[in-house]
């Protein structure tokens, strides 16, 4: 589902190159509950944004879905996106103008009609127990609430792929153990592939395979029998 | 989700910060439309009074008559059958409503005490009062049913002399070859000042003009025409000189009121001063959305990314921003027209003096045409506000706006 072959990437600051992943190989199942972890500035988020398609490698091959994403224009990664993929970010970033049901929905706006993303976003907003919320505005939610309807806005599309950056650092424990939870479900329930860049031990717990990075290699990778 | 909607609900969340840029705008619309219609008002007053009161549209003249008109030459004078071939040239002409004959000269007018200088027109009063059909609203008193032997004075003139109407006075000239003429009067009535030229002219009777200047029946040096349309000035002329041309009529020269009155100017003037504030409007739309705008993709930068992340294209994107700059210019039209409205019904009608004329009335009114290009330049000038800080958010790379 997801090859990555010598993938390198560094940031430039002038003059100055720093590296950042080097020579990272790695292949990745659909319906994997996956952690990236590793110390700040390991390359983490970077190798999410890296297979998100939302940033390009220097060096390497990176092949999503049998795509090749370097080959694709900016314009095609984002379609690519919006079809196979969901993000989940650790400061939710709703959309504040909108309502919970507008936020969840808004992924659809160019795929589905009306009444199909009305139906759609029902069933999900009954999913994570925020019916009663849909016409609240995110200022309106707490932390766990945020995080929920950020879980039903990457899921709405029924993506391939859901990346999440270090989804439960805002939560409290027993808030991040429920959206964990949730999450859980809907990979097993959809075969959905979860990937998290986290260092939160939960999430740890829970994922059943951890890759560790330190100074942008892969320095393990462990997966737990079932 | 439309983009318009959402565009909406993003205005409506920072509602503050778009209600003050909204009123910005108001208030640059309000100026520019309170603008064009008061000094549109004063335009047209003076325009109307000039024209409907003094000089017509387009005035005939031999050549070289107006570049001496000061010195009121009796020397290009039109004699009767020139200035029959005239008529007969442009009686044809279906857009000229009106037209009179006048023999412009100097004088002097005497109470037998004392004496003073003056321009008349010698006019069939009738074909005058059609010409010139706010002529009679300048009269101060009496009438301009002007028979033989009586005169209308300006008022300056009445003053000075200390004349009101029923007096007599004696009208002392010189013609063409310096032959001096003189005839009594009686004053028929007083005519009210107006600025520029033929503003303190008074009337005689043709006839009498004639007679005075001992010049031949039919005798006249200026004839000035009426027109269907002010508007339609410049092709009215063009008409007649091609009419004169065609008759074999070559030595004349024909002016609108435009290039007689000084007033033209003062036109240009406010033609000038209504693009200046224009350009102050475009630039206080302009400024204020680029600012909200700007301001807004900074503040938003990571919604931007969030956006861009879940698959939003950037065409979308651009158009929100595009979309909440209109949003807010159309805001900022609408409450600057109902400003407007609301200080032409409650402010109203003033009046105000302009050179020696006392109250000139201002009266605004809503014109569609205004209203339709204040309209439309301040949609272009919010799209254009809007188009670079679009460009910038659409433009951003999801992995560094995210970034914030």
């Amino acid at each position: 589902m997801i090859r990555l072959k010598d993938v390198s990437k560094a940031y430039r600051t002038g003059e100055l190159i720093t590296p950042v992943l080097e020579n990272i190989n790695l292949s990745i199942e659909q319906g994997e509950f996956l952690a990236i972890v590793g110390p700040s500035g390991s390359g983490k988020s970077t190798l999410l944004n890296l297979i998100g398609g939302l940033d390009q490698a220097d060096k390497g091959h990176l092949v999503v879905l049998e795509t090749e994403l370097s080959k694709l224009s900016t314009k095609e990664l984002t379609i690519f996106r919006s079809h196979h993929f969901g993000f989940i970010f650790q400061s939710f970033n709703l959309l504040q103008s909108l309502t919970v049901f507008e936020n969840i929905s808004f992924p659809l706006t160019t795929l589905l009609d009306e009444r199909h993303t009305k139906f759609k976003v029902e069933e999900l907003l009954k999913t994570i127990d925020m019916f009663d919320q849909k016409e609240k505005y995110p200022d309106q939610l707490s932390g766990g609430q945020k995080q929920r309807v950020a879980v039903a806005r990457a899921l709405v599309v029924s993506p391939k792929i859901v990346f999440a950056d270090e989804p439960t650092a805002n939560l409290d424990s027993k808030t991040a153990q429920k959206v964990l939870r949730l999450m859980r479900d809907m990979c097993h329930h959809n075969k959905t592939t979860f990937i998290f860049s986290t260092h939160d031990p939960q999430i740890m717990a829970l994922a059943d395979r951890i890759v560790t990075l330190k100074d942008g290699q892969i320095a393990s990778d462990e997966r737990k029998s079932l | 989700m439309r983009s318009l909607t959402f565009a909406i609900k993003n205005t409506r969340k920072s509602l503050r910060r778009s209600v003050l840029t909204a009123s910005l705008v108001s208030l640059g619309v309000a100026c520019v439309f309170l603008f064009f219609t008061y000094a549109g008002s004063f335009k047209n007053q003076i325009v109307g009074q000039i024209t409907n009161s003094a000089m017509g549209h387009i005035q005939i003249h031999r050549q070289g008559y107006v570049e001496s008109l000061d010195n009121m030459p009796l020397d290009k004078n039109l004699n009767n059958s020139e200035s029959q071939q005239i008529l007969n040239a442009i009686s044809l002409q279906k857009n000229i409503t009106s037209i009179s004959k006048r023999l412009k000269f100097s004088g002097l007018i005497s109470n037998y005490v004392t004496s003073t200088n003056v321009r008349l027109n010698g006019v069939e009063p009738l074909l005058e009062m059609q010409t010139l059909p706010a002529l009679k609203d300048r009269l101060v008193s009496g009438t301009f049913e002007l028979n033989e032997n009586e005169v209308v004075i300006p008022e300056v003139v009445a003053k000075g002399m200390n004349l009101k109407v029923g007096d007599s006075v004696v009208i002392v000239t010189t013609n063409d070859v310096g032959s001096m003429n003189a005839f009594n009067f009686k004053v028929r009535g007083i005519l009210g000042l107006l600025s520029g030229p033929g503003g303190k002219d008074g009337y005689v009777n043709l006839k009498d003009a004639q007679k005075l200047l001992r010049a031949e029946d039919g005798t006249i040096n200026e004839i000035v025409l009426r027109t269907k349309s002010l508007d339609e000035l410049k092709s009215n002329t063009n008409s007649v000189i091609q009419n004169l041309k065609n008759a074999g009529l070559t030595s004349l020269e024909v002016h609108t009121w435009e290039k007689l009155s000084p007033f033209t100017n003062i036109s240009k003037i406010i033609d000038v001063l209504n693009l200046s504030v224009q350009i102050v409007l475009i630039s206080l739309v302009l400024i204020s959305i680029l600012n909200i705008m700007i301001m807004g993709v900074y503040e938003r930068i990571v919604e931007i990314g969030t956006l861009s992340a879940i698959g939003v294209a950037a065409k979308y994107i651009a158009s929100v921003f595009i979309w909440e700059g209109v949003i807010i210019g159309l805001s900022g039209l609408i409450g600057g027209f109902i400003f407007s409205l609301l200080v032409i019904k409650l402010g109203g009608n003033f009046y105000i003096s302009f050179g020696q004329q006392q109250d000139i009335l201002l009266s605004p009114e809503f014109h569609l045409k205004d209203a339709l290009f204040i309209s439309g330049l301040v949609i272009l000038v919010s799209i254009f506000a809007a188009l670079y800080p679009a460009l910038k958010a659409a433009r951003m790379k999801p992995v560094d706006a995210l970034r914030g």
